[in-house]
């Protein structure tokens, strides 16, 4: 009984949505719309169960004095200062949320980010070694798209931005629509096994 | 022989904390120390600026310049931004700004200050910013402007009535404002071309993200977009374009001249020769791309090089 | 030591912190007269109906780092409501002279999202005049409404069914009200002419301070004469004796009225200046009496010599017809209607001026200046034929489909591919409309000398041409012509044409496509205006324009109807604004007579012995009138009150009572409002214009109105258009087909499966490995980590994601390995936890659960990756999963990953990522493989059925793109045709 409740629903609903796609009447974009907002309703509650996990994984790292505890008690303290500073001085431009968010989130956000740079280097790196044939295919094929990318490239030859750009125009989209082909098709099967119960994982469980 | 191979081999298993010093010496290294190195403008880059271009002096012709991003790809999109309104500014082309995204407002106003700072321009008879418009209103507005740009967008960012600041006279719809450029690190500018340029036949050019610009090509191809700045290059490419034509240094005493494809070819401007240095940021930035560019190649040249010799010593061993 | 050293560290980040905090709440003191707006003026706004305001003021200097500009207003200087803000960029600062806020027309007054009470404006001082916005409580708010002219918007269901009859009682005032609670309407507010408004202004810097108000400045709206029209065209066509006008509209003020043309003698221009004159002085003399009402009042004396010749009502909404066609007949122009009747002899036309004029509601008129007409004939005008309204298939109802005309293609770019200047491409564009369906246009280029260059057959059109110009040809003197003919189910014939010139422009040093012309007729030149009208309206209103190269248009009518009405009245007690409860019906045939009903049963039924009784009184007095005159005026005012009781309409709702009667008005009243008429009127702008007769059709549209609330009107369906809401999307079919096909293929699959056969299915080495990788966890005694994805539960990938962990999870439980899995997601955090629960409970290992494991980190991308990086760093993990959907941050996590020497595998359908994930990982599962693995991990007959479906499917797919490709290349397109573009 426990499964098979929120599977009729599952199973009812998910029709009903997959006649939407099919259904333009006014009824079928209405009880869209209804339904949407429900669930726009429902996702700020889900924001407490993120915030009970997060203070109970780190309230018992505090209380068990387990390694690096001291990280969990900043940790909470962030939470609670940042969620405060928006509670008690709402989170208009000039105030302390916003401050934090501007000055803290934003420029770790753009550290992190720029670390990419590096990873891709480095992999880039490790990655291009002419191993195999298709290995130096790929090797040669990043070099010429890099050089084409840079005036450096057009300094060279002429062709090497415009066989950079057929690269990457030809072969490189050709795979990325194979492989949209492939998840677009993998999308509806996972999406009709759910449909149909097959696929029950999400409800909890393999089977 | 037996010298280098050892090198190879370490190079082979070299800690990346090594790469990532190389790496960053080569982005900070020239942006500190800018060096000339010559520009290639694209012919996307240059269908924008000739569009511009064509549009100088004249009273009847504007353009509209939409901001479709926010602060995270300002490094890209903002030199961009300054090169295209430096370039009207110099040769009095009539330029609107306007955006979707809350957080692209202070954007227009940074591009716009930084561009205007030498030249003598007025807002509302040289440029206009039309300001921040709620997203809802976006296909109103958008469709509205091919009828009547001063009744469907009202006010300006500073509240002033649109119809009765003096850069409105002769512009009325697209068929004055006649093109569009739309910043964003997104597709925006499909909507532009799905709704603008198919029901009023506005021109509609691009300035993007390095990373999105492949998905605009197909529009470059069929001609919907007259043109595309792309990332960092194509600031840098337009950045030269404005050196070599608009701001360029008449013998008769005048300044700009118009494009030409010849002059271009053998222009060569010393990035030493250009005085501030928010006029050549992309192109600074260009040169840290080129090093870390070949920075890379070098590393996996290296890494090949190693490659094959442990390969031929492990065969050697083998045999 | 280690403990002493992070404790060390964790008082320095927060003292750091603290510091940082600091600009946020200090500020500098400063005194208060420097931190007041300076130079506050209120002034009224010219060419309005009296009801808008201008309000400027210097604002501080950047340095004050403002972020922005309060506004109050009200009617006393000693209590200021606020109104609104302007935003400045602190950073950016503010690069005007003065700062504008524009308090005109409607705009915000009250609704739900109103404070509840009213409150003094934060951080003021006890004697401050500055409140909060206008609350919701009634007491507060109600007493303004007299300030303002209120302007309810109602949904139709609150006001017709769920509005309550309240009764005023007082003594000059019985009227029955349409109750409403505020949660049931919406207000704006518009300003009172000739009433005093006061302003002020504060300043709030970047921390919030709020600076003190500037003393609060006056300012009074008043009514104004409408703007100067722009322009006006005149057009005499010599030999259909016909005057045709072109205008162009004025700024939009609520009270315009009437559009007029004058014509004026040549030798009375200098009578009509000075009578423009003597109405100017007048003007400004009714503006100084008002200010001073001991100033002598002046009159106009001259009179004006202009004659009206037409005169049209241009109420709202506000986007009329602007042309007009005025037939002399017999050396007359006569308009009984209006009262029209001038001489105007067609071989004199030369010797009149013509002036265009607005009038509004307050009697003011404002003249364009004089012009005379230019002479053409009928010939000249652009041709305009048939167009047909239907309903626009395949949506919701909101949008009636208009067509005209056989299709047009025209070259929109050109651009040369080498220097030489030999090969061109150019671009073009096709506009068609349902009727034609284009399968082949057929170009062909031409020089000067009229040598052909090079025929295109465009049997898919691509929008562009390849073009090689021969050396011989220098395309920068002459141009390329271009003739584009079409091949059209149905035929257009073969003698239609369009022609292009492609001409080069020495500034852009490209060629430029010239204008298009279709025989001698220029498109570029001319527009179509679209005209429409409501059933329930007198006139006419755009509902776009758009060029003549068009050939469609599709015409909004917005599914939902609100009720707009004043609100003037309240009741404190049942706490409700009260609005009237007329309901305006429709015009009868001629567009005469309006009728009316009241809301409720009562209020109709006095409203019927109040009329009953005034057409006793009209009779009365048209059977004791002493002319003519006075007996046509007064029958024609019995006819009028006698079609308000006696119409289809009011004779259908006489039946009904009570709620019945109410939803049958509502429901006549939203069809009413949602039918239209159209017409078109092609023109270049400047009076040479065709205007195409109404659209009628014999065979009746289909209608989604139900036609008994079309009571009596009978072109409904053949005039009168209103869109349907459609049951399938047509444009579907195919997605339809191809989901049936791959639903059989699924269950044929699944019943192959059951009964046994074996299902061969390709090895994935990503998928064999998990085992493996599992495996050496539990040798290394390490933790597995498991990302699933970055995205929410809606995403497909995370649902693969999830299916993979509960695979995952049981045989990590079956090892007794420890496994990790940090969450982005709040909604995939309890599911998450419930697959590892769940999973652990069939491994028979509920004892080793611990709920801890799945956890949330943050909904931040990069935050979550710093988490999860510090995961695997601490934890040393000995295999990570990443399973679900990744962005730029995935590369950040393997790099990581791989210098803990985890072993990974990844599976992700981000195609930009996968390149990341497989230098970084030892196994990707790419794609489609990622929504496989779970089938790959179950092996039930279930599971492997639709993997095989899947396949298949994807072979049709395939055999479909073969297909396509070699059919077009035969220039056969029905397949690729066949499917929708979107």
């Amino acid at each position: 009984m426990k499964r098979q409740i929120p599977l009729i629903i599952v199973i009812t609903l998910g029709f009903m949505f997959v006649a939407h796609t099919f259904i333009p009447h006014k009824a079928s974009v209405a009880f869209y719309d209804w339904w949407v907002s429900w669930s726009k309703a429902i996702s700020p509650f889900a924001v407490i169960l993120g915030i009970m996990s997060l203070t109970m994984v780190h309230g018992t790292k505090i209380s068990r004095k387990a390694p690096n505890w001291q990280y969990s008690a900043l940790t909470l303290f962030a939470l609670v200062f940042t969620g405060a500073s928006g509670f008690i001085w709402g989170t208009s431009e000039g105030t302390p949320f916003m401050w934090l968010f501007k000055n803290v989130q934003m420029p770790m956000g753009s550290t992190m980010f720029s670390l990419l740079a590096f990873h891709i280097a480095s992999a880039a790196y490790k990655a291009f070694r002419a191993r195999s044939a298709e290995a130096t295919v790929l090797l040669i094929a990043a070099i010429i798209v890099m050089l084409g990318q840079v005036p450096l490239g057009m300094a060279i030859s002429k062709w090497i931005p415009e066989t950079s750009s057929w690269i990457l125009n030809v072969p490189n989209l050709a795979a990325k629509r194979g492989i949209a082909l492939g998840v677009g098709l993998g999308m509806t099967a996972t999406s009709l096994k759910i449909l149909l119960g097959i696929e029950r994982t999400y409800l909890g469980g393999g089977d | 022989m037996s010298n280098i191979v050892p090198f190879f081999e370490k190079m082979q298993a070299l800690d990346r904390r090594y790469i990532y010093l190389v790496v960053a010496l080569a982005i900070i290294i020239p942006l500190l120390i800018p060096f000339n190195s010559k520009t290639y403008v694209t012919e996307p880059t240059a269908n924008v600026y000739k569009m511009i271009d064509s549009y100088a002096g004249r009273s009847d012709r504007a353009i509209l310049l939409s901001f479709s991003h926010d602060a995270s790809t300002m490094a890209e999109l903002t030199p961009m931004e300054v090169a295209i309104l430096r370039h009207c500014f110099q040769r009095k082309v009539k330029v609107f700004t306007l955006c979707f995204m809350p957080a692209a407002s202070p954007l227009m106003d940074y591009a716009l200050n930084i561009a205007k700072e030498d030249y003598d321009v007025q807002d509302g008879i040289d440029y206009c910013n039309f300001g921040y418009k709620p997203y809802g209103l976006f296909l109103p507005i958008l469709l509205g402007m091919g009828d009547d740009i001063a009744e469907i967008v009202e006010t300006d960012a500073q509240g002033r009535k649109i119809s009765n600041l003096p850069i409105m006279t002769d512009i009325t719809n697209y068929n004055e404002m006649n093109l569009v450029v739309d910043f964003a690190a997104s597709s925006a500018v499909y909507s532009w071309i799905v709704y603008a340029r198919a029901r009023y036949g506005v021109n509609v050019a691009a300035g993007i993200t390095a990373v999105m610009a492949a998905d605009n090509y197909p529009y470059l191809q069929t001609g919907q977009l007259v043109g595309m700045l792309s990332g960092l290059k194509g600031a840098a490419e337009y950045e030269k374009l404005v050196d070599v034509f608009a701001t360029h240094k008449n013998p008769d005493g005048t300044i700009g001249r118009s494009y030409s494809k010849e002059i271009l070819q053998e222009s060569w401007i010393k990035l030493s020769d250009v005085d501030k240095r928010v006029y050549k940021t992309a192109r600074i930035g260009m040169n840290a791309q080129t090093v870390a560019h070949v920075m890379i190649i070098v590393f996996i040249i290296l890494g090949n090089i190693g490659f094959f010799l442990s390969k031929k010593k492990k065969e050697q061993e083998m045999m | 030591m280690k403990c002493k050293r992070l404790k060390t560290e964790i008082v320095l980040v927060l003292l750091v912190f603290g510091l940082l905090l600091i600009p946020s709440f200090s500020h500098a003191v400063t005194d208060s007269a420097a931190n007041m707006v300076k130079d506050l003026k209120v002034e009224d706004i010219p060419n309005d109906d009296g009801s808008g305001l201008l309000i400027s003021w210097i604002p501080l200097p950047k340095e004050r780092r403002i972020i922005e500009y309060r506004l109050y207003r009200g009617v006393v200087p000693d209590s200021l409501f606020y109104i609104g803000r302007i935003d400045v960029n602190v950073a950016a600062g503010f690069s005007g002279d003065r700062m504008y806020y524009y308090d005109t027309d409607y705009n915000y007054f009250l609704d739900l999202q109103a404070p509840g009470k009213l409150k003094k404006e934060k951080k003021q001082s006890a004697d401050s005049p500055l409140y909060g916005r206008y609350p919701r409580d009634i007491k507060v708010t109600g007493e303004q409404l007299k300030n303002y002219n209120i302007l309810g918007v109602i949904d139709e269901k609150e006001y017709f069914l769920k509005s309550t009859p309240v009764n005023v009682i007082t003594e000059n005032d019985t009227t029955t009200y349409a109750g409403l609670q505020l949660k049931q309407l919406r207000m704006y507010k518009k300003l009172l002419a000739d009433k005093e408004y006061y302003y002020t202004v504060i300043a709030v810097s970047e921390s919030r301070k709020y600076f003190p108000n500037v003393k609060p400045a006056v300012g009074i709206p008043r009514e104004n004469p409408p703007e100067k029209p722009k322009t006006l065209y005149a057009v005499y066509l010599d030999d259909a004796q016909r005057l045709q006008f072109e205008w162009s509209l004025a700024l939009f003020s609520s009270d315009h009225k009437d559009h007029n043309i004058y014509k004026i003698h040549k030798s009375k221009l200098a009578q009509f200046n000075a009578y423009l004159e003597e109405v100017a002085l007048e003007e400004q003399n009714e503006l100084d009496v008002k200010e001073d009402s001991t100033t002598a009042v002046y009159k106009v004396k001259t009179e004006n010599p202009a004659q009206l010749i037409f005169s049209r009502y241009c109420g709202y909404p506000y986007t009329p017809v602007k042309t007009a066609a005025v037939p002399i007949v017999n050396n007359r122009i006569v308009n009984d209607e209006k009262g029209i009747d001038v001489v105007v002899k067609p071989d004199e036309i030369d010797d009149y001026y013509f002036v265009f004029s607005f009038t509004d509601y307050y009697g003011n008129e404002t003249f364009s200046d004089p012009v005379v007409v230019s002479h053409s004939a009928s010939s000249d005008l652009p041709t305009l034929s048939a167009f047909t309204v239907e309903d626009r298939p395949d949506d919701k109802g909101d949008y009636n489909y208009l067509y005209w005309e056989k299709p047009v293609v025209y070259l929109t770019n050109a651009t040369f591919l080498n220097e030489d200047k030999t090969k061109l491409l150019v671009n073009y564009d096709v506009n068609t409309n349902k009727h034609f369906k284009v399968k082949n246009i057929y170009f062909e280029v031409r020089d000067e000398h009229g040598n052909v260059i090079r025929k295109i057959d465009e049997y898919y059109q691509d929008k562009k041409l390849n073009i090689k110009i021969p050396k011989e040809l220098d395309v920068t003197t002459s141009p390329l012509f271009f003739s584009m003919s079409f091949k059209c189910n149905p035929d257009v014939g073969d003698d239609y044409t369009l022609t292009q010139k492609l001409v080069y422009d020495p500034i852009t040093k490209s060629l430029k496509p010239a204008d298009l012309f279709m025989g001698n007729e220029n498109l570029n030149s001319t527009d179509y205006y679209v005209y429409k009208r409501n059933v329930g309206s007198e006139e006419w209103r755009l509902s776009r324009k758009v060029s003549s190269t068009q050939r469609e248009l599709d015409d909004n009518i917005k599914l939902e109807s609100t009720v707009f009405k004043g609100v003037s009245k309240y009741d404190a007690e049942k706490k409700m604004f009260l609005v009237s409860t007329q309901v305006a019906l429709r015009y009868d045939i001629d567009r005469k007579f309006q009728s009316f009903t009241k809301l409720f049963d009562s209020g109709a039924k006095d409203m019927e012995k109040e009329i009953n009784e005034q057409i006793a009184g009209y009779e009365a007095k048209r059977d004791s009138a002493t002319t003519d005159e006075e007996r046509e005026q007064f029958t024609e005012a019995i006819a009028s009150m006698r079609y308000i009781l006696d119409n289809d309409i009011a004779k259908e709702l006489s039946k009904l009572s009570g709620k019945q009667r109410r939803n049958f008005l509502m429901r006549v009243k939203s069809n009413l409002a949602r039918s239209f008429e159209y017409k078109i009127v092609k023109s270049d702008g400047k009076g040479h214009f065709t205007e195409s007769p109404v659209y009628t059709t014999d065979a009746p549209y289909e209608t989604a109105a139900d036609v008994k609330y079309m009571v009596g009107l009978e072109d409904f369906g053949t005039r009168y258009f209103q869109p349907i809401p459609n049951w399938f999307k047509k444009s579907m079919i195919p997605a339809l087909i191809a989901t049936l096909i791959f639903g059989m293929l699924v269950f044929i699959m699944i019943n192959q499966a059951k009964q046994g056969k074996d299902l061969f299915v390709r090895p994935i080495a990503g998928i064999q490995e998990i085992d493996n990788a599992i495996g050496r966890a539990t040798e290394m005694g390490k933790p597995i980590l498991f990302v699933p994805g970055l995205s929410g539960i809606s995403d497909v990938a995370t649902l693969a994601g999830l299916a993979i962990l509960g695979r995952v999870a049981k045989k990590s439980a079956e090892y007794d390995t420890r496994i990790l899995v940090p969450v982005r997601d709040y909604l995939v955090l309890p599911i998450a936890q419930e697959i590892v629960k769940e999973a652990h409970y069939e491994a028979g290992r509920p004892d080793t659960y611990d709920k801890g494991s799945v956890f949330f980190i943050t909904d931040t991308q990069f935050a979550f990756v710093a988490g999860v990086n510090g995961v695997m760093i601490r934890e040393k993990t000995a295999t990570n999963f990443y399973m679900g959907m990744f962005w730029a941050e995935a590369l950040l996590m393997t790099e990581t990953g791989s210098t803990t020497g985890a072993i990974q595998i990844a599976g992700t359908d981000a195609v930009t990522q996968i390149p990341f994930f497989i230098t970084t990982c030892d196994y990707t599962l790419i794609g489609e493989e990622l929504y496989a693995a779970s089938a790959y991990l179950a092996r039930e007959p279930l599971q492997l059925g639709t993997l095989k479906a899947t396949d298949y499917t994807k072979m049709l797919i395939l055999i479909f793109i073969i297909l396509g490709t070699l059919l077009s290349s035969a220039h056969l397109t029905f397949l690729i045709n066949a499917f929708p573009e979107k």
